[in-house]
This record gives structure tokens, sequence and C-alpha cells, in this order.
């Protein structure tokens, strides 16, 4: 039934190249949270194809114009886009049954029909001829001559007992005009840019595409990971978003996806070649079955270790942080391009007694990481190996257990965004002081621990010092705070500088 | 950062509730708690249902919860508005305290009244010249103002 892209996009004719599309987004159910299936495309797709070639040519001044509806949650739908006399805009969604099987691509009718507020509220005295409307007509073509004739019909009448009402007050109709009107011209479309974007994506595979976003703006597509023999674990998937604008193929063009950047190759990709959906999803296949090595060691740690940050599964960070107990941890970093048999950059977080041992451990065996490795040892092992230990599972970490929490024990919290903004601090030394405890992110880290055996609990430097400075009994010597730890009363030592 | 800390300890007080107390906030706003305390078993207090009002200052934990008694009590400690004279309210807060340990102090306060650092003086007398008038007009109070 589908004769040509052409046949179930059209565009506006009264000026042949006008054809705004912006749905506002509260009118569209649950865009989030079902989940996009093909099938919602073809099917609006195909109640597009309804609305005919024919009926683009017969109509030179047509009222309306069919707008490409995906991802919206509607089994299958259509959004037109109505114009008033008065030039004003409103938009109508039609929700409508799906064919029977065996006329696939004709009309199966009109289950329902949702309004913009204004447009609802002019046909609110003309709800009986709609649903007429509704019930006897063969086309989504055919509904909308005859809705724009009940609403022309309704307008009429609004005007004619505004005249009576308020006779003489032109003034307000004739402001009210140029508003109308407006709308800027970045709104203008294309019409192609639809075929364009839809072929794109039908010649892609629709089992690729997880989601289109209803402005026709973005895509989100499934990159799968090739399959392999002597990988852990093949065929991992990951999200590519694609945001571009109307110039599609050519343009503006983002694309995203949630792996470390020095891996994504973007001079291949350049935004000044123009390229189709297909050879950029081309494009990042490849960068993922680059990426296979670090997500293998990825893998294989949240697997294995108690992760502390980032979320289990984030490739986009090619480091992990992972609960060693007693309030420290091991911030493990691994080289994107080389994450097998590189050696991470290796920092551990606690309390010295703690990790003193392991940081001896570690700097002794880093520089025999490559040699004395068998190659099919992943560096979780290796580390385990060189450390003389056993990470903790990620069954063992739980958010109640103290033990494991290396959040600072006086915010409760791990980052803190701002740390001068919130804690008092008059003089500029003390702010300098937070200023260079900050990570490369602008944000500070837990990096004080109480030294205290059976307590080791972890604070930001800034919440110690504000405690201090609270107190009565802090002595301060040669720009350090010297008080006791909130939990066991031991003398914890503070530099401010 | 006082609001990121008063939303771990709710989440805390939910998976770990302190015993005969629970505490939570009265609307919208994290910074304003209501919390009801049992009377302990071993009291005067037992059967009654006694409310608070905790009021978290902006640079909590640094600064410690203002806690009130809305319900009245007869006890040397806390006075007829409801203010508890209780050193970890005051001198002794410290951020490693605790909402939850905030409140079974409170609940061990019931108990075990501390006469020699009164709000009260009147009852403080009272509970040391003659215990059982005390029990006597604290299990009254309870009765009346709080069951």
């Amino acid at each position: 039934m589908l004769s040509g892209p052409s046949s179930y996009l059209e565009h506006d004719c009264r000026s042949r190249t006008r054809g705004r599309l912006e749905y506002p987004s509260q009118l569209i159910p649950n865009r989030q949270s079902v989940p996009f299936c093909c099938r919602t495309v073809r099917h609006a797709c195909l109640a597009m194809a309804s609305v005919g070639t024919a009926a683009v040519a017969k109509h030179h001044r047509r009222r309306f114009c069919v707008l490409p509806l995906g991802g919206s949650g509607l089994e299958s739908g259509v959004a037109v886009c109505l114009y008033h006399i008065s030039g004003q805009e409103s938009r109508v969604w039609l929700d409508v049954h799906e064919p029977a099987k065996r006329k696939a691509g004709q009309f199966g009718g009109i289950a329902g029909v949702r309004m913009e507020p204004a447009l609802a509220c002019l046909l609110h005295e003309w709800a009986r001829p709609v649903t007429r409307l509704i019930r006897s007509v063969n086309s989504v073509d055919e509904f909308m001559h005859e809705l724009v004739k009940l609403v022309d019909a309704a307008e009429t009448q609004g005007v004619m007992a505004d005249a009576h009402g308020a006779a003489g007050d032109q003034k307000s109709a004739l402001l009210l005009r140029p508003t109308l009107h407006g709308g800027g011209r970045e709104g203008i479309v294309r019409a192609d840019f639809y075929e364009r974007v839809l072929h794109d994506l039908h010649a892609l595979g629709w089992q690729h595409v997880k989601h289109v976003h209803a402005s026709f703006q973005s895509v989100s597509l499934i990159v799968r990971e090739s399959k392999s023999s002597n990988s852990a674990r093949s065929g991992r998937e990951l999200v590519l978003d694609i945001a571009f604008d109307h110039e599609y193929p050519h343009g503006r063009r983002v694309c995203t996806i949630a792996l470390p950047p020095t891996l994504l190759n973007v001079s291949a990709i350049h935004s000044t070649t123009s390229l189709s959906f297909k050879e950029l999803h081309a494009h990042y296949v490849q960068v993922v079955d680059s990426a296979r090595e670090l997500l293998d060691v990825l893998d294989d740690i949240d697997a294995h270790c108690a992760v502390l940050e980032p979320r289990t599964g984030a490739y986009d960070a090619a480091f992990r942080r992972v609960a060693l107990g007693n309030h420290s941890s091991l911030m493990v970093e691994f080289d994107p391009l080389n994450a097998l048999n590189g050696a991470p950059i290796c920092r551990f977080l606690g309390a010295g007694t703690f990790i003193t041992p392991l940081q001896r451990k570690w700097s002794h065996g880093a520089a025999s990481w490559c040699e004395m490795a068998p190659d099919s040892e992943l560096p979780r092992a290796r580390l385990e190996r060189i450390l003389g230990i056993t990470f903790e599972r990620p069954d063992a970490f739980s958010e109640a257990d103290d033990n494991f929490s290396t959040d600072c024990s006086i915010c409760y919290a791990y980052h803190i965004e701002d740390p001068g903004a919130e804690a008092a601090a008059p003089d500029a030394r003390a702010g300098s002081a937070r200023a260079q405890r900050q990570t490369s992110d602008g944000r500070s880290v837990p990096d004080t621990a109480c030294e205290a055996h059976n307590c080791a609990r972890m604070y930001h430097r800034a919440c110690l010092i504000e405690w201090f400075r609270s107190l009565p009994n802090t002595r301060s010597t040669l720009g350090s705070l010297i008080g006791e730890c909130p939990y066991c009363t031991t003398m914890l030592l503070v530099r401010m500088s | 950062m006082a609001l990121k800390r008063i939303t771990k300890e709710l989440v805390d007080l939910g998976k770990d509730p302190p015993s005969n107390c629970s505490a939570g906030p009265v609307g919208d706003d994290l910074f304003h708690w209501q919390a009801t305390i049992m009377g302990p078993p071993d009291s005067p207090y037992q059967g009654g249902v006694f409310f608070l009002t905790l009021h978290f200052p902006t640079d909590y934990p640094f600064k410690a919860p203002k806690v009130q008694f809305t319900t009245r009590i007869y006890h040397p400690n806390i006075n007829s508005n409801g203010s508890i004279c209780l050193d970890i309210l005051r001198d002794q807060w410290s951020p490693a305290l605790t909402v939850s340990k905030v409140l079974l102090s409170i609940c061990s306060l019931l108990t075990d009244p501390n006469p020699d650092d009164p709000l009260v003086p009147e009852i403080a007398q009272m509970f040391k010249t003659n215990r059982l008038r005390y029990e006597e007009t604290a299990r009254e109070w309870t009765r009346k103002y709080a069951q």
C-alpha cells in the first residue's frame, strides 16, 4: 500500500514549504514510559498513507497538514495541524484503529480524537456533529475536511456572537490577528525532511531503532556488539542517541553514546560531512567493537566487586571505585585504549592504617603488571593477586551497612558540589584550601580519615573544618585545626591550607 | 548539604526504625518533622503516646535539631512549653548523632530523669523527696494528656 515515502508525508500546500512541527510535550502521553516499537511508526505511516497522494494534488488550499507521529505511546495515530480562518493553528490528535489483517494498509476507523484546549473550547457546542463524523468517515482526510467545515462554522458563529455582544469592540479583534500569525521562521521545515528521515530509518532497519522522538529531531538507535569467540561476553547493547536538525543528513548533528570520549574516533564522523543513520550506526558498531576490551574489564569488576561509583554498567567512565571495607575504597582507572594489559591508575582512599599496606604492595607490584600476568587474567584478578586481598563481593555491599560507606560521616554525601558555598568560611585561606581539594570536575570527595583503627570514618575536609570551628575546645596550630573525631573522639588534625 | 543528610536519615529511619519511636516530615518541608514516642514500659509514662516536633536548622548537622514535646508531660527535665533539657540537644551535640539517636536518648530520659539538672525545679524536688507521688502524678498526666 505504501507507494513511496511521499505518499504518507505531505506538507501544507498553502505555502508549499510551510509545515511547522512542534508538539506540546505535555499533550503526548507517557512518551518516556512506553517503549518504542517499530509497529508504532509503521502504523502511523500506514494511517498517513490513507490520506493519499491524490488529496495533496486536489486541494491546493488545504487547511490542514498531517504530521508524523512516532514513539508517542499511541498504538497508532496521526497528529493533524489545523488552520483556522484567522490563521491560528490548532493541533488534533487522532487515534486510528489498527486495520484488520487482510486489509493491511487500509483505514481502520478513528478510535478517538484529542484536541488542543482552544479548539476543544471552540467546538464545545458542536460535540454531537463531531461524534457523528468520527463514526461515519472513511479516511483521515475526509474527517479533517469535515472538521474544518465545523470549525469554520463555529468560528463564524462565535464572531457574530461577539459582534452582537460587544458592539463596536473591533479593536480587540484587530489586535488579536498579528499574534495569531506569529511564528518564527526557525520552525519552518522542508517537507522532504520527514521523507528522508523515515527512509533512512527504514534503510537502517527498524530492529536497530529504539525510539524516535516525536519532534523528529532525535532518534535512539541500538548498537549491538558483534559476536566474538574470545570475549567473555558479547552481544552487549548500547544506546546511540542522535540529535539532528532539519537539514538532515547535512547540518548539525550530535551523537551521544555512553563510552569514554577517547574511543569515539569523532574525527571520522566530523559533522561537516553528511552521513545517513546507516553510516553513523556502522561507525558506532566499530567503536563499540573497539571498546570490547574495556567493557570486558569493567563488566568483570562490576560482577565481582562492590562498586561504589559510577553506577554498575556505566561504560562512559573508564574507572571504578570499589569498596574495601572499613570505610576505605580503591579508585582504579583504566586506559580505555589498553584496558586489558595497561597498568591502571590506582588511588587508595581511607584511613592510613588500612590503606598504607595496600599502597606499599601496589607500588611494588605495579611495575610487574604486564610481565607476570598470564594473558587470560583480567585486571581485577591481577589486582587481587598483587594486593593479596579479595575484593568485597557485590552482594556484600548494602547501603545500610555502615562499614562499607565511604561517604562523609558528617554530611552523608560523597561529592559535595560547591564546598565553599555552604561552609561558613569568612577568611580566604580556608576557601583556597577547599579549592585545592576539589576533583577535576569541581567537586570535593571525602579525603580526611579518622586514624583510629576501630573508627576509620571518612570526612570532607570542609565539613570537619566547619565542625571544628563551631567547637569551643578546638585548637589551631600552624595552619591546622585539631579537634575530636565526632564519632570516636580520637584527636584529628586538619590542615587548612 | 543539610537536605541531603536529612533525606538520608529519613531513608535510614524507614529501613531500621528505633523501638518505640517514629519520625517523619510533616509536609513537603523536610526541615520540619513530627515524631512520636511511646511511653517506655518501665516508666510512669507507660501507655502514653507523646508527640514531638523537630526543626532542623539550615546548618544541620553542625547544629542540633530543635526538639520539643507538643504533648504535655510531667517530667523534671521537660517544661510546660515542651522544651527538653538534654545535653546532646545543646552543648554536647555532635554530627555523629542522628534523629534516631536523639529520640532514643529522649526515651531513656523518660525512664531515667535527671533531677540534678532540672528544667522544672518543683518536679525535680518532688522526684527526689516523694518518688511515689511523682510517679502517680506522671501517670495521671499521661492518662490525661497522652492517651
